[in-house]
């Protein structure tokens, strides 16, 4: 099989990721925070090492700020609904997920306002305009991804986290299609919560995510947290008042072993070759007659690695559905971004979105041109 | 035999401080906190082994590690 869908999970795993997840099965099955048996400790030593990593990782100072989610989307919902209330108002960007708009909409409904900036087809400064004309005097936050799941557009966040240090805002990033990939500092880039799908980019276990949190944030979830188990309240202290129940452990453990292996290999490296291989593919699919691209060619700094197209008088499943008869795994269809589609006047059609990984071969990309080449000529 | 236990707020804590202790050179033990504390209920606590406790209590509280209070343990 050619897996082309890493930005819906990373596929393979590394060996070393699944070799942790089985040895946590195997050696650390107990409950971390909770006893005071040397494995229930050694568990959680584990658990810290991986959050201290994390933090390294991505230019955070506290190991604790580091929190273990199910997901990128639970932490994406951790800091919104965290921070924002009743007559708070938020921006966000024309191209996000789901993830991002839904748990927009539901604050709206409690009396939250949102307001969207045009980020499509616009220069880095004038997304940075667009995000600061449309700041108010409740403005609370900006939440945006750092690079569209559909398109690969890369967002100004260092330039968006200074314009919201400047006018105290809280600056949320969804950095689903980039940690791992591209280079990210939270302290310098003024990110105050960044959420990450570690399965995709850290190439941990699916059903994993992290929040790292720099400034304090409501909870959305209460429960037992090891501690303080006489007060009816949830304790203030990260990260234990935002992971009540049982931790993760053998996904945690994936995570530690999928940053140690991104760490080995280097960010820069797996952008550079990530980024030719969709270059490659951009080129490549521009010589077939009928089929669409949407953005320019995919330049480092300004995308990340993953590409849309259509083939004009077929559907994105249609197509979708030839390649994996082919044995080429991609996604077609909205990708749970709606919104993204409608900036790029998909948002009836949908896309056949191609997104490579480390572990993709230049063999790979040519071959499924030669699939995409070949339907076309039949056809 | 009696040590010196000092509290705090959750596993989490308790191991960045040992670890900030031993960045000091300073010797100490993750351990649960024996007794049941009345006012917040289970939790963790650092033994410290041959080192002045008030010191590395401050030490602590210089790191921004919220001490829950402090008491005598049983030694092992």
């Amino acid at each position: 099989m050619i897996y082309l869908d890493n930005a819906a999970t990373t596929n393979p795993k590394p060996k070393s990721v699944i070799d942790a997840v089985t040895h946590s099965l195997e050696a650390y099955s107990a409950n971390p925070g909770r006893a005071g048996h040397d494995l229930s400790i050694n568990v959680s030593e584990e658990i810290y090492t991986t959050r201290a990593l994390a933090a390294d990782f991505f230019g955070c100072e506290e190991a604790e700020d580091v929190i273990f989610t199910p997901s990128c989307t639970y932490a994406i919902n951790f800091a919104l609904k965290g921070i924002l209330k009743r007559g708070d108002h938020v921006l966000t960007s024309s191209v996000e997920h789901n993830a991002v708009i839904r748990p927009l909409e539901a604050l709206r409904k409690q009396g939250v306002m949102y307001d969207i900036v045009e980020v499509a087809g616009k220069a880095p400064e004038d997304i940075v305009k667009g995000f600061r004309s449309k700041i108010r005097y409740n403005t609370k936050a900006i939440v945006c991804m750092h690079a569209s799941n559909v398109f690969g557009i890369v967002l100004p966040i260092t330039e968006i986290g200074q314009l919201c240090k400047e006018r105290g805002l809280r600056f949320i990033v969804d950095s689903a299609q980039t940690a791992g990939k591209l280079p990210i500092h939270m302290k310098n880039m003024n990110i105050d919560f960044l959420c990450i799908a570690s399965h995709k980019g850290l190439y941990a276990p699916m059903g994993t995510g992290i929040l790292i949190a720099r400034k304090s944030l409501g909870t959305i979830i209460e429960g037992g947290t090891g501690t303080n188990s006489r007060l009816f309240v949830q304790p203030e202290e990260l990260p234990e008042r935002m992971e009540s129940g049982t931790v993760n452990v053998p996904g945690i453990f994936g995570i530690k072993a999928g940053v140690e292996f991104v760490k080995e290999i280097s960010t820069i490296f797996i952008y550079d070759h990530e980024i030719q291989l969709v270059q490659t593919l951009y080129d490549g699919l521009k010589q077939i007659n009928g089929v669409i691209l949407y953005t320019d060619r995919p330049e480092k700094e300004c995308n990340a690695a993953v590409l849309s197209f259509n083939i004009n008088g077929f559907s994105s499943e249609d197509i979708s559905e030839m390649l994996n008869e082919n044995g080429v795994a991609t996604r077609a269809g909205l990708h749970c971004s709606p919104l993204a589609h409608k900036a790029f006047g998909t948002e009836t059609t949908g896309t056949v979105r191609l997104s490579p990984s480390v572990f993709t071969t230049v063999k790979d990309i040519q071959r499924t041109l030669e699939y995409i080449d070949f339907f076309v000529k039949k056809h | 035999m009696s040590k010196q236990l000092i509290h705090v707020g959750s596993i989490t804590s308790a191991i960045k401080s040992r670890d900030i202790l031993r960045s000091k050179g300073i010797k100490s033990f993750i351990e649960r906190t024996p007794k049941i504390s009345e006012r917040v209920g289970c939790g963790y606590s650092i033994y410290v082994v041959n080192y002045n406790t008030l010191t590395a209590e401050s030490i602590l509280r210089e790191a921004g590690i919220k001490i829950l209070g402090k008491s005598e343990g049983r030694d092992r």
